[in-house]
Order: structure tokens, then sequence, then C-alpha cells
């Protein structure tokens, strides 16, 4: 299966362009450390910025890891970045941005963050979880880094976390980091968590970003680059130009990171963050983000660098919102592109709570798709020639051995999706698809507390934020 | 393989989505012709098996076997471009290139009314009503019946159905007819818009569509329908309906086969009739779904196996019909929305030159407006997809450097500036700005344009002549109305 929305002539040229940018216009760099690095590996000062040349962001692209593996608590949970198999996850948005203890109610659709990370265990399509730090507290006094502490204890998958910068503080990281079981040298050479590091603005290094750096490669834990693409009205116009920027951020990261951490671990992100959007009614819609995202998983295939593809990362059309057509296309498109790794995010409610729906209607978006980009096989079995002929025009498939064997396999199942007539579905209360994604919510977070008793939560918290 | 074949171009090839390689393409093209040869189809008409036979077929009772030459010889003779215009034989609609629209689908028996929410058995106001809001969407390019009428008498619903449509919009037409009688006389009524039949047959504003019966099936009135279309010239769809698992083998590859087979064979007899007919192709192949013994309008499947099948079609030269924008839900809710998405998404990126069933609920049982205007908003998403997608990436380097230095110097000289916080965003974004049901919101919409939209009026006199062509079908009862 294939579709591309860049030729090898746009992608070439767009890796040109990205390259000929750090040459001529540079990166600025807000650590004294990290440019004396820069220089002593052979990049230039113009004025208070280092130009890269293209040797040295060639060498350093080819010194970047093409595969390795993040590993969740739950046996055989792993993601093997670059690999080529596309995994799905929920991304967890404004964790503490508002009352997440508040008013929650499972029969209503209302979690909070550990429920909401105990349903999406139980969810098989949705194969890691990112989560987003807040920073504000909740009603019930917990930090954003506390939730996010008690999101990373519950969940039994593979974990991309974004902690705002609390990362750096090394006591913060090593909390995180703190070996259970498996032992830690085991833990360092398979890492359980990818830390996002996002930047500022586009091109720009800060010291907090470096420091970041520097945490995350000294303990083997892989990183992510998250460059803002959005910001900023003079950035509008040619979605052409946002991929070459969103490609040359990634090469100055990919650089500085390897020049610093030689072999250090890193994923891309198309993730464009939220922030950028405050105040303003600009909406990009569906369209225009997941083309976006698309062009630049195509660009991170062909450097050859893990990707994760983030959907609906910034606030979408009421109708995308309302239709979830932002994460149907995108799971399509940028699956069928070559990510890695495809999110598609969940928001809390402005009461307070996740929307308990939410992963399950994600879950089922990713099983479908999962089906759609199926690889079609016409081996002699599948082609049926045989078959065909036997039954002939007259007969039904319905009791073949063929069928039988095949249609559990074949067909996809879905879990909330109805396919009743329309009296059995009447007769069933009449849901609409939010109601039963609920219903299947409480089913799975009532059954998980029926066989694993819950775990004390709110022990040993720390909050780098009191530091 | 084909002559026709050379017409795409390289450059099509980006932004189309393929499914089957060069060798996955041939292996079911193969397996089709072996099937139509060695098992052959099911022909319920004696004039066409005889048309056949004298055209190097042979048979056993009504199965008749077609050989591979003939197969090939109407895959060349079936134009590669069909035109279709809209009433006032203008702005033609280009089928068989990478040209994509969208419209809806016939024969539904029931209607959730826009109005009350009600289920209920079909009437020839819904055709009107729908007629009249796709004459308004700027995303449906082209109008079908949606339903079969349900408050006239059954054996003329085909004839108030085009009456209905015609009236109501000036977009392309794709007519559904029982038999071939009606046929004939939805012929006669179009022609008398066209001005003359040649007029009709020089600038088509309908074609029609007829189906073959899975497994390998053509019956009498399929064929009788088929017979008249081609002496008449009007463009032909063929849409087959093979259920994986039922009537067509349980995998993508089996279910694709039984497919071809029975659109190339009806290929071959419309090119034997009137050789150059213009033929299009495609179907709805989804699963029957073994839980509820539902033929699936909904499931990843059909999305799967239609782009495959866009790939074969395409292969052969062959104008397409797709299928996308319906969904096995009862009300237009997330499923409906996700489910008609997902096809729609498929059906566009495969460059499905007609895709048709939009509106259609629970399973191709219920037909609604509300999910109509919703299909019609997702097209302009995945169109918006599409436009930005076409990349120009022309001196990138000299329209990005000046902007980044000025930014960057910017950031340079304010350091430390401080960034907002990102966990206020939702108070100010456009979300949660309206707590509408998708149902509700698009109802607003759809009153809003049947209230206002007044679509372009056929000429009195032709009016006239409609009337008294429908007022001489026997016990219409459209007096009685």
């Amino acid at each position: 299966m294939n579709f591309q929305l860049l030729n090898n002539r746009q992608r070439k040229e767009i890796f040109s362009a990205g390259l000929r940018l750090l040459e001529e216009t540079g990166l600025l760099i807000k650590s004294e450390e990290a440019k004396r690095s820069l220089l002593e590996a052979g990049a230039k000062v113009a004025g208070d910025r280092l130009l890269l040349p293209e040797n040295l962001v060639r060498k350093s692209l080819s010194a970047a890891p093409k595969e390795f593996s993040i590993r969740g608590e739950k046996k055989g949970s792993e993601l093997r970045p670059g690999a080529g198999r596309t995994v799905f996850g929920l991304e967890i948005a404004g964790l503490g941005s508002f009352g997440d203890s508040h008013e929650l109610n499972r029969n209503e659709g209302t979690i909070g963050i550990v429920d909401l990370i105990e349903l999406t265990n139980g969810l098989s399509n949705l194969e890691f979880i990112k989560i987003t730090q807040g920073s504000f507290r909740n009603e019930a006094g917990e930090s954003g880094f506390e939730l996010l502490e008690k999101a990373v204890k519950a969940t039994n998958k593979p974990a991309v976390l974004d902690t705002s910068g609390a990362i750096a503080c090394e006591e913060a990281f090593n909390f995180f980091n703190k070996p259970t079981k498996p032992e830690r040298d085991e833990k360092q050479r398979t890492p359980s968590t990818l830390y996002s590091l996002g930047s500022d603005e586009p091109l720009v290094k800060s010291g907090k970003w470096i420091e970041q750096l520097n945490v995350c490669a000294k303990n083997r834990v892989p990183v992510l680059f998250e460059p803002e693409l959005l910001s900023g009205e003079e950035l509008s116009g040619k979605i052409s130009r946002k991929i070459t920027l969103g490609l040359t951020d990634w090469l100055g990261s990919i650089t500085l990171t390897q020049i610093l951490q030689p072999g250090c671990q890193v994923v891309l992100s198309t993730s464009l963050t939220e922030s950028e959007h405050r105040g303003k009614e600009f909406s990009p819609g569906a369209g225009f983000s997941n083309a976006l995202t698309s062009g630049l998983v195509e660009m991170a295939d062909y450097l050859r660098v893990p990707v994760l593809a983030s959907n609906a990362g910034n606030p979408l059309s009421w109708l995308d919102q309302k239709t979830r057509l932002g994460s149907t296309l995108g799971f399509l498109v940028d699956s069928l592109a070559g990510a890695d790794l495809v999110s598609s995010r969940v928001r809390p409610k402005r009461s307070g709570g996740y929307p308990s729906g939410v992963p399950v209607i994600t879950d089922e978006i990713a099983g479908m798709v999962k089906r759609v980009t199926r690889d079609v096989s016409t081996n002699k079995d599948d082609l049926a020639v045989d078959l065909i002929g036997r039954i002939g025009p007259k007969g039904n498939y319905l009791t073949e051995k063929h069928t039988l064997e095949r249609f559990k396999t074949e067909h996809w199942h879905p879990s909330i999706m109805d396919r009743q007539s329309f009296e059995s579905w009447f007769s069933d209360g009449g849901k609409d698809l939010t109601e039963r994604a609920t219903e299947r919510a409480k089913a799975i977070l009532d059954d998980n507390e029926e066989t694993t008793p819950s775990e004390g939560t709110g022990e040993n918290t720390i909050d780098p934020h009191d530091n | 393989m084909f002559a026709n074949q050379a017409e795409n171009s390289a450059q099509d090839e980006f932004n189309r989505l393929r499914l089957l390689s060069d060798r996955r393409i041939q292996d079911i093209h193969k397996a089709t012709l072996e099937i139509l040869a060695d098992t052959g189809v099911k022909i319920q008409h004696g004039e066409i098996r005889r048309l056949l036979r004298n055209n190097d077929c042979w048979f056993e009772d009504e199965i008749v076997h077609i050989p591979p030459g003939l197969v090939e010889w109407a895959i060349r003779q079936a134009p590669s471009q069909v035109m279709l215009y809209n009433r006032n034989g203008k702005e033609p609609i280009t089928l068989g290139g990478t040209e994509v629209t969208y419209g809806l689908g016939p024969t539904l028996l029931n209607m959730r009314d826009h109005k009350t929410g009600e289920r209920r058995r079909f009437k020839k106001r819904d055709t009107e009503d729908a007629a009249r809001l796709c004459d308004a969407l700027p995303n449906i390019d082209w109008v079908m019946g949606l339903g079969t009428i349900s408050d006239l008498p059954s054996e003329y619903s085909d004839r108030h159905e085009f009456d209905a449509m015609v009236r109501n919009t000036t977009k392309p037409l794709i007519v559904w007819n029982y038999t071939s009688d009606g046929v004939e006389d939805v012929i006669r009524m179009a022609a008398k818009i066209a001005g003359s039949r040649k007029g009709l047959k020089n600038k088509p504003f309908i074609a029609t569509a007829l189906t073959s019966l899975s497994p390998l099936t053509f019956t009498g009135d399929a064929l009788a329908k088929l017979k008249t279309l081609a002496e008449n010239g009007i463009p032909t769809i063929n849409t087959p309906a093979p259920q994986a698992g039922a009537s067509a083998p349980v995998t993508t590859a089996g279910q694709l086969v039984v497919a071809n087979a029975e659109n190339l064979a009806g290929l071959v007899i419309s090119q034997l009739i009137n050789e150059g007919l213009p033929f299009i192709i495609g179907g709805v192949y989804s699963i029957m779904d073994m839980k509820t013994a539902t033929f699936s309008y909904g499931a990843p499947e059909l999305s799967l196996s239609l782009a495959a099948y866009m790939d074969l079609a395409r292969n052969y030269g062959i104008p397409t019909w797709g299928t996308g924008g319906c969904t096995d839900s009862k009300i237009v809710d997330k499923q409906a929305a996700i489910e008609a998405s997902l096809s729609l998404i498929t059906s566009t990126l495969s460059q499905a030159n007609l895709v048709h069933d939009i509106g259609y609920l629970e399973s191709g049982s219920t037909g609604s407006l509300e999910h109509i205007y919703l299909a019609n908003e997702i097209i302009g998403e995945i169109k918006s997809f599409q436009k930005e997608a076409s990349l120009e990436t022309d001196n990138l380097v000299e329209e990005l450097k000046p902007e980044l230095n000025k930014s960057l110097a910017e950031i340079s000289s304010s350091c430390n500036r401080d960034k907002e916080s990102p966990s206020s965003f939702i108070n100010d974004s456009v979300y949660h700005q309206n707590d509408d049901s998708i149902e509700d919101w698009a109802r607003d919409r759809v009153d809003q344009i049947l209230e206002s939209h007044r679509p372009e009026k056929l000429e009195d006199k032709t009016k006239a002549e409609l009337d008294a062509i429908l007022n001489n079908l026997e016990d219409t009862g459209l007096n009685k109305e």
C-alpha cells in the first residue's frame, strides 16, 4: 500500500533547503558549553548564531540511531521506532489544567488521570501513551507533576513524557526512572519512556533545552524533538515552507544532539504545540494539519530517522472535534506515510476530568485503520479461484470451510460500532456512539478493579516546581 | 497492459492511494479471466445469450463462458473518459482521469425525517428535498434519487424519482430504474430536457446504474435495462455488491475476483451491443458481518476493497464507481461521521471518479439529509488536505531566510521572553464553542438551505412535457396527491 504527498524531487528540494538554511542562517544556541562543542566540531560563528556546514549535519544525521526499543511494563509491550511498523497511541493533554479530581463519575463518562491510564491499559489498539504535564495545581491540590507521576506509575505501556522542563531537575528525572523491576542496567538498555523536548521558537535552542537533552542522553533515554511550526504570523502561507522549517529544526537538533551526546536515540515529532493559538481564532482544520503532518512524516522517512505523528495536535474546528475527522484522516495518511508512532489527543473537560469515551473511540478508529492498511495478498488461497469455480453462480460462501476458517481474521470486528438491525438497536436503548463508548470504558475499568487490587497513590511524590 | 493505461501520467501516482502492485493486479486479472472462461456467468436473457454465443462464447443452460480474447477486446473498446454534463449541457465532469466527484445513492426504503427525527418510509418529497439540498451544496457534484418512493405506485416510482430530481437540481443525475420500460421512459423525459435523444447522447446529463447479482449472475431485468441503455448510448454503470463471506469469498482478493468478473462480463455485453458505449465499473464491496448478518456499509473492508479495485479499473483505463459517505449507524452521530470519513478518504485518495452512497444510514436502509450535509463538510476538509498537499517547493530558502533572520534577531535581542502557558488554551480556542450534537447542527443548516435555496427552474414547456409523460403512466396516482 502506498500513498505519497511528496515526490522524490520535492523531498530532495526540501532537504537541500534545510541544509542551506542551517549553513546560511544557522541556529541560535543559548548555552556556552554547547556553542563550544559545536565550534570544535566545525560550526562557524556568525554574530550570535552558529552556522552548521552541510558535511557536519550529514555526518550527525548518519550517526543518529535508525532503530531502537522502548518497552512498557506489560510483558511484550514494546515499541520499536524505525522497525517499519506503525503503532497508535493516546496523547493526554492538559494534565492538571482543570479540576482533575473534581466531579468525576464513570457512569457519566468523566474520569481522572489514573482511570484514564487504566482504561488505556485495557485498549489493545493503543500501544503507547504521550502525556503533557500541565502547569497548575488541580482543585485537590495536586500539581501537574504529581499527576504525571501517577500516570507513569499506572501505565503498562511505553510512555512519551512532556514534563514542561521539569526533567531538567535531575532528581525528578531519577524519580521517573527509579528502577523497580527489572534492574537498572536492564532499564537503561531498554527505556520505558521517551522524553519530549519542545522548541520555544524555530531554530532556537535554549539553555533549558540543552540541559534536558544532557540529562536524557546521560541516562540513555531517547528524546523527542517537537519543533514549533504554527507560531508567528510571518510563517503562515505555503505548507512546504512549514515542512522545510520543521525539517531544518529537526536537522539542527539532530546535529546538536549527536555532537553533545553521540549515539543519543532520537525520535522526530510532527506535534504542533497548543500554546501558539492562545487568543487566536485561527483553526487550521484537519485538512491543513494532516497535510502538514504527513509531509513531515515523509521527510522523516527520507532522513531515515524514527518519527511520531501527532494528530489533532492543535485546536481543530468544531467539526473536527465532533466527528474525529482529524484522527481518522491522520491515522490513515500518517501510517501510509510511514510514521512509526501515531497519536491522537484527549483533552480534559472544562468542568474537570477526561471524557472516558474518547480513548475508546480512538482505539476503535485505530483498529479500523489497521484493517484498511493491511496488505492485500493474492496468493492462491486468497484468490480462491477453485472455490469460486466450485460455488459458481448459484451458491453462497457462508458455510464453506474457507469462510469459517478465516472470517475471524479477515474481518475486523467492532467493539462499539453498531451493526445491529434498527429494531435491535432501538430496543437496546437507541444509544449513540459516545454513550456506547462510555459504557465500554466503564466496563473495562470495573472489570480491572475486580481483577487487580488498586495500589495506593500519592506516596513519595515530589514536585520540582516546589524546589 | 492495456492501451488506455498509457494515459495515466507518472505524476498521477503521487497524491494517489495505491494498494495493489502491478503483479497483484495481474494476479487478480488472470484469475478473473479464468473464472469468466471456465466457470462462466449466469445470463438470464435469451437474446443476450445468443449475442454472446455469436461472439465466441459458449454456454450450457444459462451459464455463459466468455473467452479471454473477448474480454480484452471489450476493455479496449470502452472509452477511457466519459463526460457527464449538467442539465443545461454545460460544466461537464470528466470521468476516467483523476477527478473525484461525489453524490448520493439509490433505493433506500426509509428516511430519517429531518423535521421530526422519525424513521419512516421513503416518499417522493424526500427525493425532491435531497436534490434541492445537493443543488446548494458545493461538494456534492451529482444527484441520485436516494430512496425508493413508497407513496406512489411502485411500478412507476423510478419515473417519479427522475422527475423529482430533475426539477430540483441542475447537477448531473445518476438514475436507477427497475425495468427496461422505466429506462425508456426516463430517456424520453431526459430527451425532452436535452432537446432530443441525439442531444442527450451527445451531451448526457444522466447516467444509469444497474447491478449484477453476486455471485456471477445477471438477471433478465438487469440485462433488459442494459440493452435499452446501450442501444440509446446512455453512460452505464455496473455496481455489483459481493459480500465477503456470503456471496463472495471471505478474502479481499477472492471478493475482487468475483466483482471484477461481474464488471467485465457486463462490459463485454455492453460493448457487443454498442461498441464504444461509456461504461463505468466499481460497486459496493463489503462484508457480511457474521454477528448480525448485516451487509456492512461502515466496515473498513469496504474502504479497502474499493480502493484496491480502483487500482484494477485504473489499469484497464475504465472510469470508476466508488462508494463512500455511508454508515451502519442509525443516527447521525460520531459513528456515522467516522465511518463516512474513512470511506470518503479512501475513495478520494484512490481517485474513484463517482463516489456514491452519501447520505446512507443503517447499512443501506435509511436516508438522512443531515448525513448528506455532514458528508459535504467532510469532503471539504478532505479536499483541503489534497489542496494543501499539492506542494510547491521552489525558492524555499529565498522565502524562508529573510523571515528566519528577522525572527532569530528579535529573539536574540529579547532574552528570556516568557512563553504563554500551554494549560489555558481551551479557554479561548474554538474548542467547546458549541455543545450541539452533530445531527442538530446539521439539521439547522439543512433547514436553512431548504427554506432559502431556489434551484434553477425548468422551462414551463418542459415541465408540461414531463407532466404529460407522467400523467400517461397508468394509475400513477400522481393526481391523487
